[in-house]
């Protein structure tokens, strides 16, 4: 499990200390569903962002 | 009365737009004190508006079935000329100069805007509890949350204040306040509306689209949305077509996939309900079809990290100024902040293979019916929801069964179902391949014609 505290603190100094659980826990839950789905990624996979560079005239 | 009886009755002169107009507006002046569904209500312009409408439709200028109905649209929507805050305290005084692009194509349909919908802050949360524009109150229980974050177009559509109301759709804030205020909300396949001039969320999961009050209504309220837009760089050039099903038409031989993963931890009612228009619509001609799906709650984990981490990108430059975010905004953006890149890049590469995998679905069926929330409306401020024994966070819970249709930028349609036994609306939901409108709207739109829906309600 990362330490989702010393990150967000890391990111955002300005957190008060008092509002540190209400970010941090809901970052840990959610790491226990998304940790395991991400450990066996084929390299090939690539992510579903696209950059349409005709679009800009480029 | 609905759009399509609405624009009978204007082409029959039985009624004018400026009547329609001001009958609207006396019922959001009667009822908006209590519902607080609207931040801006533009009287004036409207009546302007509504009189223009009668003049062109008596010199025979016809602009379609929206002309000179009454609509308003979320307040993320830029209208120019009109304060368009975001329902955030950040943009209390913005006046764009510029209109976006569905109020761009409503006014070129003729239709009528009142103004400016009340919404969860910043469009992000699902219970409309504005800090800074008051609660958003469901007009079948004001005790009870509209949903959001959409809020504001669920309870004005539910009320009778407008014949349709646009809002947007990141992780269910179009579908979630139309199943607990009892409308229909269209999410359409992503692209398929023009993003443009309307606040981000989240670039990659934004979706814009109609609530109204019948399925045939979201049908003509997306005819005249839809289309490509090359000021939004994710706007498809897929065809338009037109997607108000037929009268009388069927869902004979339509392939609905039941997926059981979307029927776990579920209010009782709710899933009854489903069951009932599930099996009223193999009674209809459908074939009915056990499906396996992806995990849901691996999508959901997807769509979360990449709604956090896109969130907190698109509002890094107000980072400074804590003080202007509510509470529960300010913690999800602190949380996006915190999101590794390699986290927010290895959600965009499991999207893409949940995509494939769910796209092998549509070999097997033309369509999923599920329910749209696992429970109807909770209190304003409830925070916790308890299904088997077990508390759950409402916020989670009421986006457990639509977030994951954004991650996928499929269509999905939520409708009326029925009426819980504590009078609540429930709300079942239609998924289809992408650019698949007209088809979930058929399917919809043939349910409703059997009687699935709701009494009027009460307020």
């Amino acid at each position: 499990m990362k330490d989702w505290k010393a990150i967000a603190k890391a990111g955002a100094p300005e957190i008060p200390a008092g509002e540190m659980d209400r970010v941090v826990a809901p970052l840990e839950a959610l790491e226990e569903t998304f940790r395991p789905l991400v450990k066996d990624l084929p390299m090939d996979l690539e992510p579903a962002f696209a950059l349409g560079v005709e679009e800009e005239g480029q | 009365m609905t759009i399509l009886e609405a624009a009978e009755a204007l082409r029959r002169r039985r009624v004018s737009s400026t009547e329609l107009t001001t009958a609207a507006l006396a019922r959001i002046d009667r009822l908006d004190g209590t519902l607080r569904a609207f931040i801006t209500v533009t009287a004036e312009a409207a009546l302007g508006r509504a009189r223009k409408a009668d003049s062109e439709l008596a010199s025979g200028r016809d602009r379609g079935p929206l002309h000179g109905i009454p609509m308003a649209v979320k307040d993320l929507f830029s209208t120019r000329g009109v304060r368009t805050t975001s329902g955030s305290r950040l943009f209390e005084s913005y006046v764009p100069d510029r209109d976006a692009a569905v109020v761009e194509r409503l006014e070129a349909a003729g239709a009528v805007p009142l103004g400016k919908l009340n919404m969860h802050e910043l469009a992000y949360g699902v219970t409309s509890d504005n800090p800074h524009f008051g609660a958003v109150c469901n007009p079948w229980n004001t005790e009870r949350s509209p949903g959001g974050s959409s809020g504001g177009a669920g309870a004005a559509v539910a009320a009778g204040m407008v014949y349709a109301a646009i809002g947007s759709d990141t992780g269910g804030s179009i579908r979630v306040p139309a199943a607990f205020c009892g409308t229909v909300g269209l999410k359409p396949t992503y692209g398929r509306v023009s993003r443009y001039g309307a606040l981000p969320l989240a670039w990659s999961l934004d979706h814009m689209g109609p609530l109204t009050r019948s399925v045939r209504d979201a049908g003509v309220t997306l005819n005249a949305i839809a289309g490509y837009d090359g000021r939004d760089p994710a706007s498809s050039r897929h065809p338009v077509i037109d997607y108000v099903p037929d009268e009388g038409c069927s869902v004979r031989g339509i392939r609905i996939g039941f997926a059981a993963s979307f029927f776990e931890r579920l209010d009782g009612d709710v899933e009854l309900c489903v069951r009932g228009a599930i099996a009223r619509a193999a009674s209809l001609g459908a074939e009915v079809k056990p499906v396996v799906l992806p995990d849901l709650s691996a999508l959901n984990a997807v769509g979360r990290v990449i709604l956090m981490a896109e969130a907190a990108s698109v509002m890094e430059p107000y980072r400074g100024r804590r003080e202007s975010f509510g509470a529960d905004v300010l913690a999800l953006l602190d949380q996006g902040r915190a999101i590794p890149a390699t986290d927010y890049i290895n959600a965009q590469r499991l999207r893409r293979a949940m995509r494939r995998e769910f796209g092998k679905v549509w070999r097997e069926v033309d369509c999923l019916v599920v329910p749209t929330t696992p429970h109807t409306a909770p209190r304003i401020g409830q925070t916790t929801v308890r299904f088997d024994g077990r508390d759950e966070d409402a916020r989670l819970a009421a986006t457990r069964l639509v977030r994951g249709i954004n991650v996928l930028g499929l269509p999905a349609l939520s409708m009326p179902c029925g009426l819980s036994s504590s009078g609540l609306p429930m709300g079942l939901q239609i998924i289809g391949p992408a650019f698949e409108e007209a088809l979930i709207l058929r399917v919809g739109a043939a349910l409703e014609d059997d009687g699935l829906g709701l009494p009027p309600c009460p307020m």
